[in-house]
């Protein structure tokens, strides 16, 4: 039902209106607010609370120990620790991935007799859950029998015990993160690209642009907005990684790869500290909020929206 | 499944009514009560599981058991501490050694004990004959005076070594002592043409478990209070020098190249014995049954000798009975209750025992299955079973051998590999991260200790 055969047949007040579609889109929207309801608004609201509450290991006698918790979080050292690795990991996830991204849609976004194929290799990764992805890639990193060490052997560079080393175990898990957010980023960016203009392209052309320039002055900024959401989601993704770093390294060694994700699981189901991890999750709720306001923020300077 | 149980639980919060959802009534299944069992054996495991199953519940009409596996021991713990209260909490859990105090805490169980003193004053029942238990597995599972729950599958750590290797290099025996391990390997050592390492000693895992048992093989305790069985636990003793002494010829063995740290896998010291990369390695004896079914007769390359450890000063030292054993919940209705003792009374029956072992190789819980068939015939054709065997016998039953009880104990376990890694690749010396991770478990108990009083 449209705007204007509501207002063509009872013309009301701008409110009565307001009301009026309030209640038409209300039966849309409900399913889905019941569910937002039970997996995301009520665990919210019970981890503000727990947080404020100690209870044993099991759940039970809570007992309100007013900020404590939160205090204890934010000054442990393990959290700003596991802080720092995961803004790494965010670093060391997003960039890459919209880079390659980009470069993909880039190549795939032309008019060939089978290109359809090369998207579709391009984004399948998106198709393949984490699970499944980390379980590959933990057999290619195997340090006695994984590929890449075969290959970087007979290629004459230094093999490395990928998971196992400190220094290379959150790179070698953002590696295949990256691998993983490959799909998604191809496919966002070519639907970006498809909603550019032909006729943005041509007058560049009719001017004299190279494609070079082309690329900066007109696919860049129309694909601004695209790579604005990318770049937000991928941080969001980054920062609730989890699947990759427990079939991978659990966290380890000597906590390089232990993101907060994977420390409120921790905290939460193998300490069973429950409100200390409430205490934790909400923390991270207000960064990953906070970061992702700082993005939309920094972004009205260069996003092109048309 | 879990998302209905999951929406369930939630209506039943917002409405305050648990209709449909209470944890109430006994289950039924075609005219039987059901006892649903967690466990967390897969593979050759949990078809061996089934196989008990199967058998019990033909061999009466009371109840049905269903087994349901639920992931590992932490993922099976994580569940049942969520479904606490729930209806869909099972009558009978399977849990790894180290949740003994957790669970005790959890007031949700009802000791094993309980229902051995009821079937003694029960005329007519057949009650568990605790006298052919190994000992040592009730000694673990024993606090407070009480068996709080049923030994089922029982392992330890041992020595994996190439005969073929050792044969080689002239060594007629297993190491039997961490410096006659050195020694070993030194000569186990080769090296390719172009001067790097075709094999090393030893490969080396890092668990928290090869540091209790090897402090267990000192004689040494855990933790202080009599490693938590005579009082509750406030301080583990890592830090002590029979802590020390492991961790420093662990940095040793690996600085030297002597050892290869092959990270937290397990199954990757093994394989590197398999694969001719190691000379030796320390793994559980519930790896042999999958290696033995895998390799067949080429196993009999495969050696397995008692875990070497620092000699204990006067034989006060020996192996901490591991795996895992079966917790009957309190939550659920008496029948179902009833219904798991049953069936864990089948399931440690020497007969029933004696098939678990050849088909798992964990040691079988009761003392005279070790000589019925099929046992026997495993023990013949692969020697290395009685080997293994050899080392929980030979254990004396003290306080150090019976095991740590600790609330947080996966926390500290945790800790205790933090300092491992600190010491092979973290630059720090055996001291230094031995005492860090003291105290860092002794806070995490502190804290488990207050929640729970």
């Amino acid at each position: 039902m449209s705007e204007e055969t509501m207002a063509g047949r009872r013309v009301g007040s701008p409110r009565a209106r307001a009301i009026r579609q309030t209640v038409a889109a209300a039966p849309f929207l409900l399913p889905s607010l019941v569910l937002f309801a039970v997996f995301v608004f009520y665990p919210l609201v019970r981890s503000i609370w727990l947080g404020f509450h100690a209870t044993d290991p099991f759940g039970r006698n809570e007992v309100w120990v007013g900020t404590a918790q939160y205090h204890d979080v934010l000054t442990s050292s393990d959290f700003r620790h596991s802080l720092l690795v995961s803004g790494q990991f965010a670093l060391y996830t997003v960039i890459p991935a919209t880079a390659i991204g980009l470069y993909l849609a880039l190549l795939s976004h032309r008019r060939l007799p089978g290109i359809v194929i090369f998207r579709t290799i391009f984004s399948s990764t998106v198709a393949t859950s984490v699970a499944v992805s980390s379980v590959v890639w933990l057999l290619m990193l195997n340090p006695s029998v994984g590929v890449l060490n075969y290959v970087l052997g007979k290629g004459g560079v230094p093999t490395e015990s990928w998971l196992t080393s400190p220094t290379w175990a959150l790179p070698a898990v953002a590696m295949t993160t990256v691998w993983m957010n490959i799909g998604f980023a191809t496919i966002v960016i070519l639907a970006g690209l498809q909603n550019i203009p032909e006729e943005l392209y041509e007058s560049a052309r009719v001017d004299g642009a190279g494609r070079w320039s082309e690329f900066l002055h007109v696919t860049l900024p129309g694909l601004s907005p695209t790579l604005l959401f990318v770049s937000v989601v991928g941080v969001i993704f980054a920062f609730e990684s989890f699947g990759q770093i427990q079939i991978l390294t659990q966290g380890g060694p000597l906590d390089a790869t232990n993101v907060i994700v994977y420390s409120i699981y921790r905290e939460a189901f193998l300490h069973y500290n429950i409100g200390l991890a409430s205490a934790q999750a909400v923390v991270l709720f207000v960064i990953v909020l906070l970061l992702t306001l700082l993005q939309f923020g920094v972004a009205r300077r260069w996003v092109f929206y048309q | 499944m879990r998302r209905l149980a999951a929406l369930c639980a939630v209506f039943a919060l917002t409405l305050a009514a648990g209709s449909g959802c209470g944890s109430g009534g006994v289950r039924y299944s075609h005219g039987r009560v059901e006892v649903r069992l967690w466990h967390s054996m897969s593979g050759v495991t949990g078809d061996a599981l089934k196989k008990i199953v199967d058998g019990f519940n033909a061999s009466q009409s009371e109840y049905t058991v269903v087994p349901i596996f639920q992931g590992g021991y932490a993922d099976s713990l994580k569940k049942l501490v969520s479904s606490l209260d729930t209806s869909s909490m099972p009558a009978l859990i399977q849990l790894d050694d180290i949740e003994l105090r957790f669970m005790v805490d959890s007031h949700a169980i009802v000791p094993a004990q309980d229902f051995v003193d009821a079937d003694a004053r029960t005329p007519g029942s057949h009650p568990a004959n605790l006298a052919d238990f190994e000992p040592r597995a009730l000694d673990y599972y024993t606090l407070n005076g009480k068996l709080q729950a049923m030994p089922f599958n029982l392992s330890g750590p041992v020595l994996y070594y190439d005969r073929d290797v050792f044969a080689q290099a002239g060594i007629d025996h297993p190491p039997a002592t961490l410096d006659e391990v050195r020694a070993d390997a030194q000569r186990l050592l080769l090296h390719n043409p172009d001067g790097s390492l075709k094999r090393n000693g030893i490969a080396l895992s890092i668990n928290g478990w090869w540091l209790e048992q090897m402090m267990a093989k000192q004689g040494a305790l855990f933790a202080n209070n009599g490693n938590g069985r005579q009082g509750l636990a406030t301080k583990v003793l890592i830090d002590s020098p029979a802590g020390i002494a492991v961790l420093s010829w662990w940095q040793q063995m690996v600085r030297s190249g002597l050892a290869t740290n092959v990270g937290t896998s397990g199954l990757q010291s093994l394989l590197a014995v398999v694969t001719g990369k190691s000379g030796m390695a320390i793994e559980s004896v519930s790896a042999l049954r999958a290696i033995v079914l895998a390799l067949g007769p080429a196993s009999a390359r495969l050696g397995v000798a008692p875990m070497p450890a620092p000699p204990a000063p006067d034989n006060s030292g020996g192996m901490v009975l591991g795996g895992a054993a079966m917790w009957i919940m309190k939550g659920r209705p008496l029948a179902e209750q009833r219904g798991a003792w049953e069936f864990l009374k089948y399931a440690t029956q020497p007969q029933v025992q004696a098939q678990w072992h050849y088909d798992t190789g964990y040691f079988p819980v009761r003392v005279s299955a070790w000589d019925l068939e099929p046992a026997a015939s495993l023990h013949r054709q692969y020697p290395q079973f009685a080997i293994a065997h050899d080392q929980v016998v030979r254990s004396p039953r003290n306080l150090a051998t019976a095991g740590a009880v600790i609330g947080p104990f996966t926390q500290v376990r945790e800790y205790e590999q933090t300092a491992f890694e600190q010491v092979l690749v973290g630059g720090k010396t055996p001291q230094e991260a031995l005492a860090t991770a003291a105290k860092d478990a002794d806070r995490a108990i502190a804290r488990y200790n207050r929640s729970v009083r």
